[in-house]
């Protein structure tokens, strides 16, 4: 029985990077070849990372996950690769005459003399070294109830945008682009055919004029509208002053791709719903709310949930349970957007309410969102 | 599905500056990178900061493989914010049919089409030589437009609806597959099944030492002083640049050395005592002609670069 090579690896590689099988056929594919060494870690990793990682940022990941594999199959590696099938394809090269080279460069016994000696009297290449991050003031963080004082801000950085992918984008305010958002929102839309609206099918009449050479009558097709409607709720509650930009940034371009209405509350349980962030205009009550801008639409609701004080209310959580239930009746679907981050969430109100679905405003966030609405 | 040959890339013919074109210098694992995606029949999808060398990567490959000729191997493909995948491959004028039509003047249907980068490099039929194609800045797109190239990039063909399928133009499929390199600035994801089809490759800012041989290879090996005090600067500049931020990347810093030379030899300017001045910890002293390197208002104001101060 064949058994396969780095096939575990494989496998984790394969969910995160949505790989398929062929991408492992093509990789046993080049270990057969036989103008390669693969016997060598460096050559081996190169190859998995080229054939395997599909972005940047799961490069770390790899590098963990292929160290650990090669120590683990190292020593038989060898035995796996002279189990494979027997049929071998040579890669050969292009026959032009200056051109003789390998995919891969094989270990320094094979190369010609010549190059053997230049080799050994150039001196060693310096290794490439990193870029030193630049050092900035210490700060502390909080996850949950533990302080933890980190010695370089941009390595707790690092650390948190590798463990809850949460992007910061150049503006340094919000953790989302303005075109991030449109695009995932604008898979919202519910495209539907209205049938009696019509409009010209102008590439219907021009082939005809094509076809005939004139246009005996003018084609209509049924006018698309998009159906999808949804009303963006925001927290506007003290605890929610900080997120305030990042509320409005996404209900506003969310309203540039669907239809969109925004209202602010405080906390969802407010008896009033305004239009406007300082709650100046005329309030709407919560039974007028319900029965007439609430109805079949499918509803965002802005808020920390209570992940900004860091504490568990159970009473909160138990009117919160309640008011969900009542909107459940009439709404469509209701999701939450939670500006904090996930780790955030733990051992606070916002954990403890399974009950509304919620996820973090973040890319990954958005794109989930839009797919659990749609 | 792989091809019968492999088409090495070596990088090395273009390490001096007496090429036609500006000189390249790959990265070992980016050459591995270009043989196994030429290897594999498929795209090579390159990502890495602005100026790394992602665009230039496919002109250098061509002219290594083809010579001063290149240009007649090598199609590029400027993605815009407006670009649909069908302009890459055809485009029937509908409307030139139309007034044909009216002013009763018959035509072939073909008279109609016009083939686009992919559709002229599929039609190429010189065995061995595969067009190279580039496709730029691939993430400008619109958001379906990785995945309505899906099909094309895997089988190698497409059709034209617009004409009648027994017409010999309705099915083109690649006689010699193009090598396509596919760039991106990653300012958006590009879908997973896209990114399976492709080799990724993510090309990192340079150390020093390849620094140097980009530069010596570019013509500025000569001055070693300037080189070294330019280099210097330029990584004091880097250090300091927040991370998030637009950086000075490979392309910058030739741009500024070709006027720092240009100023020391021309113009007779005492550059390097310029040079030396500057400190980048502190961010004392100026730095010559820092238009090249900085050019956010904030980089400016972090490096106390301020014309008007």
């Amino acid at each position: 029985m064949i058994d396969y090579p780095l096939f575990e690896l494989f496998e984790q590689c394969q969910k995160e990077n949505s790989l398929s099988i062929n991408d492992y056929m093509d990789f046993l594919h080049l270990l057969q070849t036989d103008r390669v060494n693969y016997a060598e870690e460096k050559n081996l990793r190169e190859l998995c990372k080229l054939l395997w990682i599909k972005h940047p940022k799961r490069y770390n990941a790899f590098e963990d996950s292929f160290e650990g594999a090669w120590k683990q199959q190292a020593s038989d590696l060898q035995a796996r690769l002279a189990s494979l099938p027997t049929e071998t394809k040579t890669i050969e090269p292009q026959p032009e005459p200056n051109k003789s080279e390998n995919i891969i460069p094989k270990s320094s016994k094979e190369k010609p003399q010549q190059e053997q000696e230049e080799e050994s009297a150039k001196e060693p290449e310096p290794t490439p070294q990193e870029p030193p991050t630049p050092k900035m003031e210490t700060l502390y963080i909080s996850l949950g109830e533990e302080n933890i004082e980190v010695q370089d801000a941009e390595v707790q950085r690092e650390e948190m945008l590798e463990s809850h992918n949460f992007l910061f984008a150049k503006y340094h305010l919000t953790p989302l682009q303005d075109r991030d958002i449109q695009i995932q929102w604008r898979n919202f839309r519910k495209t539907k055919y209205v049938a009696d609206e019509q409009e010209i099918d102008m590439d219907g009449c021009i082939a005809e004029v094509s076809k005939r050479g004139l246009l005996t009558r003018l084609h209509y097709q049924k006018k698309a509208v998009n159906e999808a409607q949804l009303i963006t709720i925001i927290d506007n509650s003290p605890s929610m002053r900080a997120f305030q930009i990042l509320a409005q940034q996404i209900a506003e371009n969310i309203s540039k791709v669907v239809k969109n209405e925004v209202y602010y509350c405080a906390n969802l349980l407010s008896q009033d719903f305004y239009t406007d962030y300082a709650e100046r205009s005329e309030p709407i009550e919560q039974k007028d709310f319900y029965a007439q801008v609430l109805p079949k639409k499918a509803v965002l609701f802005i808020s920390d949930l209570g992940a900004v004080k860091g504490q568990y209310n159970s009473h909160y959580i138990d009117k919160m349970r309640q008011r969900v239930t009542e909107m459940s009746a009439i709404v469509k679907q209701i999701v939450c957007l939670n500006p904090m981050p996930k780790a955030r969430w733990i051992n606070t109100s916002a954990y403890y309410m399974p009950f509304l679905h919620t996820w973090e405003a973040s890319h990954e966030g958005l794109k989930s969102i839009v797919r659990f609405l749609k | 599905m792989y091809r019968k040959h492999l088409k090495p890339y070596t990088g090395a013919g273009l390490a001096s500056s007496h090429g036609k074109i500006k000189p390249y210098i790959p990265s070992e694992s980016l050459r591995t990178a270009v043989e196994l995606a030429y290897y594999l029949n498929r795209p090579l999808l390159l990502t890495g900061e602005p100026g790394c060398g992602k665009t230039r990567l496919s002109e250098a490959v061509a002219y290594e493989w083809y010579g001063e000729n290149y240009k007649q191997y090598y199609h590029t493909w400027q993605i815009k914010s407006t670009s649909k995948a069908k302009e890459g491959l055809y485009n029937f004028d509908n409307l030139r049919k139309l007034y044909d039509v009216q002013g009763k003047e018959i035509k072939p249907e073909e008279a109609y089409i016009s083939l686009g980068v992919l559709g002229k490099a599929f039609q190429h039929e010189e065995e061995g030589k595969p067009f190279v194609v580039l496709i730029d800045e691939i993430d400008k797109a619109p958001i379906d437009f990785p995945n309505d190239l899906l099909y094309e990039l895997e089988e190698m063909r497409f059709q034209i609806p617009e004409l009648p399928t027994d017409h010999e133009m309705y099915s083109i499929s690649a006689n010699v597959a193009p090598f396509i390199v596919i760039t991106s600035n990653n300012e958006k994801d590009l879908p997973a099944p896209f990114l399976r089809r492709c080799i990724c490759h993510h090309i990192d800012f340079p150390a020093e030492a390849k620094l140097r041989e980009i530069l010596e290879a570019n013509g500025y090996g000569q001055d070693k002083e300037l080189m070294d005090e330019g280099l210097r600067v330029f990584a004091g500049i880097r250090e300091n640049q927040h991370i998030e931020n637009k950086r000075a990347s490979t392309s910058e810093l030739l741009d500024w050395f070709a006027f720092l030379a240009y100023a020391k030899q021309e113009r007779k300017e005492d550059v390097l005592k310029t040079l030396r001045a500057f400190h980048p910890k502190t961010k004392t002293g100026k730095i010559p002609y820092f238009q090249a390197l900085l050019k956010t208002p904030q980089d400016i104001q972090t490096f106390n670069q301020n014309i008007d101060a």
